[in-house]
């Protein structure tokens, strides 16, 4: 998979890996932990003002409690109830005011008549009668203090006995507004709900919902529901000791919709502009490593196509710049290569044209001859028949189709030769040939030795005679074969000439030698040219080492 | 390597779930438990519900609807009833879900009356809801109406506040109570209403005392709680002279409930006096005890002459009465 991509997309995939996944996973990371201390925090508050709440509300209902026992059990007004109009208003109100004045403007009391009837009150919102066989007094009449709630008040009853029978009631009532102002202090970010024991809506404060609230979270309590689904809000609980009403705080969430959005955009756009950057530092470098190589590629295109002389410029000495250098090297060298075989191939074409023109019409020639030998023979002429023989045959050996003869074949044709030779040049020199038997069988091109010891006759013996060696040695595979004369020797500026490679107008005085030579050095290499030794006066010996091969049979 | 990966997702997901903690301590056992399903206002069961826990200790879980649909909802889960009684229906409607209830006798059955009461004790009547009839004082003087037959008067063609017999629970008894009271033959007095009523029924029985108060019509028919709750100078209440039928409401213990204790000392509560007095008190309506007497200014259930009204008869008739209704409407319009 990995494998198939393109190196731009690799590149860029390891640079998303590097720069986007630490930085998603940290952000994500950051968000989390964000959210849970907030909502850790806003629990412990929460808690913090539930606690406080309750513990305001049951100190107030503890104390209004006590009022309520102290109102019942004050004589003036337990013998005003047991017979109305016994004592004078003005001191009954007396009591009430006095008795109650621990919780004056946080709680109102009133006085009922054992029918139910207000009587008294410190404040205004009481009911003028209440049922005493329903409700709260109803309650109350059970002998405790009673608890009731309704319509956004709080309410704490307590009878006063004469005789095992009620004959009135001390009421103690929370207004919304007293309720407001008792939880004022600790609603925090979020509402107060008071309900009931048996969940049902006595009162809320600001920030708690709205009236559907108490009944839904009534409803989730029965259906074994958690309160808080789904609506956003957190829940917390307390009930009231005293009372067995029941405190929830509503919590709004912790973190505003709106704030956890934000976040998130910032994230998302952070995690864009990164990629962004990834995207675009890939491309870049990519582009950089890129454009090297595929002008490398290209030039190697154009280089397979046969164009050897494209080369790249190198720009740079890093690993690329050392490449393309590489490169135009190789391209150079092949170059030379190619025009080095090409001009050797040139060479060997001409030597095998100038061969073909030497032997231009060999039958008629070689019949001539014999034409020329059998004249001499009838004129007894014997010099003439020797001669033509002798021709024949150095002309037969040089048509020969083979291109390689064994040295003793061309030691003969070299007798031959210089028969011929000794006829032209009576008493002038003298052939010795010293030949290893094995190295008569070794293959040497046709007509090697015949143009060196034509030199020697014709350079060498110019003013005088002298004597011309042939010795052929076999040793370690190689055959030496030295050709020497005691001629005049060569001057060294003919040696030079020669030596020189260039075969210009001074060469043609040696074009034997310099066939031989090139010859040479195009069947076995070139170090296998001739080696010629020389002084003026004292002869020349030119020297051939060849690796020895056979014949095959 | 694929632990480090879980370990890395837990902390990637998003956390929750860390609110107020447990609060099933706070829910009731299923001993302190009841479903009541309830076709009555919250004004008449809210304060009922709300006494009964604080007397008991037992909560009430309230369900409301109206009376077809909720006795629709106790015949699907007679399997499993989900609600331990029915309070609130008329007797009439709770007659033809019978099957689905449970036979008991409250507390204090001496003293209930007998006027819609079941005789196997398969449902108990509430509070008894007797039929008046309403006229605009403006309109008519005093002692021009008179009873059920001035329905049947032409002079009043076209100004009647009745509604749909075949849409009112209410509107039905009172036809069927104007066949009582009335001799002849029923479908014949039927076909007089509708003819009378001209085409003009209402669709909502509870537009009949605004129609009237507001002169629309004339005079029309009413359940006395209604006319009573929403008593203006502009509206007078006349019992009729033939006497009037006072179809109770009732409550019933469905069969298998899973609270029946507390459904039974529900029942209790209900017809025991305290609720009984609240009824006439704070509620305009009648007591099923005999022990509980109408307030002195309306005439006590004997002055009323409330007739003998046969539940199942009047339950067997609402087929075909509904078809010859829809007859006789569609013939007048």
């Amino acid at each position: 998979m990995m494998k198939n991509l393109s190196f731009r997309s690799k590149l860029l995939l390891a640079f998303l890996l590097i720069g986007v996944v630490p930085l998603l996973i940290c952000t994500l990371l950051m968000l989390n932990i964000f959210r849970v201390t907030l909502a850790g925090n806003a629990r412990d508050a929460a808690e913090a003002e539930l606690d406080g709440a309750a513990r305001a509300l049951d100190a107030l209902l503890l104390e209004g409690v006590g009022v309520l026992d102290s109102l019942t059990q004050d004589p003036l007004i337990r013998a005003e109830l047991g017979e109305p109009g016994s004592a004078a208003s003005q001191s009954v109100y007396d009591s009430l005011y006095t008795l109650s004045s621990g919780l004056r403007g946080q709680a109102d009391f009133a006085l009922y008549s054992g029918a139910g009837e207000l009587l008294f009150t410190t404040g205004t919102g009481s009911a003028a009668e209440l049922g005493t066989h329903w409700g709260l007094l109803n309650a109350a009449a059970g002998g405790e203090a009673a608890f009731s709630g309704s319509e956004g008040s709080l309410y704490a009853a307590r009878a006063l006995f004469s005789g095992g029978a009620p004959i009135g009631y001390a009421l103690m009532s929370l207004g919304s507004a007293q309720l407001d102002e008792l939880f004022s202090a600790y609603l925090g970010t979020g509402g107060i709900l008071l309900l009931d024991p048996f969940w049902d809506f006595v009162y809320r404060s600001q920030n708690a919902g709205d009236e559907g609230l108490a009944p839904l979270l009534r409803d989730r309590l029965l259906s074994g529901q958690d309160l808080s689904d789904g609506s956003g809000s957190e829940f917390y609980v307390r009930e009231s000791a005293v009372s067995g009403f029941v405190l929830l705080y509503v919590q709004p969430e912790p973190v505003a919709d709106w704030v956890m959005r934000l976040l998130y955009i910032v994230a998302a756009g952070t995690i864009v502009i990164c990629l962004a950057l990834c995207a675009l530092a890939s491309m870049l470098m990519s582009r950089q490593l890129f454009r090297p190589v595929r002008e490398l590629n290209s030039a190697m295109g154009a280089v397979e196509e046969g164009k050897l002389d494209t080369r790249l410029e190198v720009r740079s000495t890093d690993e690329m710049g050392q490449l393309a250098g590489r490169f135009n090297r190789m391209a150079e060298r092949l170059q030379a290569h190619l025009d080095e075989s090409v001009r050797r191939r040139q060479e060997l074409s001409e030597a095998q044209i100038r061969l073909m023109q030497a032997q231009l019409n060999p039958h008629f020639l070689y019949n001539t001859l014999d034409t020329v030998k059998w004249m001499g023979k009838i004129n007894r002429v014997p010099e003439v028949a020797t001669v033509a023989a002798d021709l024949a045959d150095i002309l037969r050996s040089s048509i020969s189709g083979d291109e390689f003869v064994t040295l003793g074949q061309e030691l003969t044709t070299l007798g031959r030769y210089v028969e011929i030779q000794s006829i032209r040049f009576p008493g002038k020199f003298t052939l010795e040939t010293d030949v290893d038997e094995a190295a008569a069988d070794v293959l040497v091109p046709k007509l090697m030795l015949q143009p060196i010891v034509e030199n020697s006759i014709i350079h060498g013996f110019a003013e005088s005679g002298g004597r011309i060696t042939v010795t052929a040695r076999l040793e370690g595979g190689e055959l030496e074969v030295t050709v020497s004369d005691d001629g005049c020797g060569m001057s060294e500026e003919s040696l030079r000439r020669f030596r020189s490679a260039d075969a210009g107008e001074g060469g043609r005085h040696h074009l034997g030698l310099r066939n031989v030579d090139a010859i040479l050095r195009l069947h076995y290499g070139q170090e296998h040219g001739l080696r010629i030794t020389s002084a003026e006066g004292r002869g020349t010996s030119v020297a051939i080492t060849l690796p020895a091969r056979f014949k095959e049979d | 390597m694929k632990r480090a990966l879980a370990l890395l997702l837990l902390l990637l997901l998003p956390l929750s779930g860390c609110g107020g903690g447990d609060f099933s301590a706070f829910a009731p056992g299923e001993a302190e438990r009841l479903v009541i399903y309830t076709s009555h206002k919250e004004e008449v069961y809210g304060p009922i519900v709300k006494e009964f826990q604080q007397r008991t200790g037992i909560w009430v879980e309230v369900v409301t609807g109206g009376s077809g649909e909720l006795l629709e909802r106790i015949a699907v889960e007679a399997e499993a009833p989900a609600c331990d009684l029915m309070f609130g229906g008329g007797v009439e409607s709770l007659a033809a879900y019978e099957q689905y209830f449970e036979p008991c006798t409250p507390a204090g059955v001496e003293y209930l009356r007998r006027v819609g009461r079941s005789d196997e004790g398969l449902w108990t009547p509430f509070s008894c809801l007797p039929l008046v009839l309403v006229y605009n004082t403006r309109l008519v003087s005093e002692g021009e109406l008179t009873g059920w037959a001035d329905l049947l008067d032409p002079r009043w063609k076209g100004r009647i506040a009745f509604a749909d017999p075949t849409v009112s629970g209410s509107s039905y008894t009172a036809a069927l109570t104007l066949f009582s009271c009335i001799e002849g033959d029923d479908w014949d007095i039927l076909a007089a209403l509708a003819a009378n009523l001209d085409g003009g029924a209402l669709s909502d029985s509870g537009d009949v005392v605004e129609s009237v108060r507001s002169g629309s019509r004339y005079i029309g028919v009413t359940l006395e709680e209604t006319a009573l709750k929403q008593r203006s100078p502009e509206v007078g209440i006349v019992y009729p002279a033939e006497g009037t039928s006072a179809v109770p409401d009732g409550c019933a213990l469905i069969k298998g409930a899973r609270h029946p204790e507390n459904a039974r000392a529900f029942l209790d509560f209900v017809l025991g006096r305290d609720v009984q007095e609240l009824l006439v008190s704070g509620l305009s309506r009648r007591s099923v005890r005999t022990d509980v007497h109408a307030p002195q200014d309306l005439p006590s259930e004997a002055e009323l002459g409330i007739i003998d009204y046969d539940v199942h008869w009047a339950g067997g008739l609402k087929e075909e009465f509904s078809a010859r209704w829809a007859a006789l409407t569609e013939a007048a319009a």
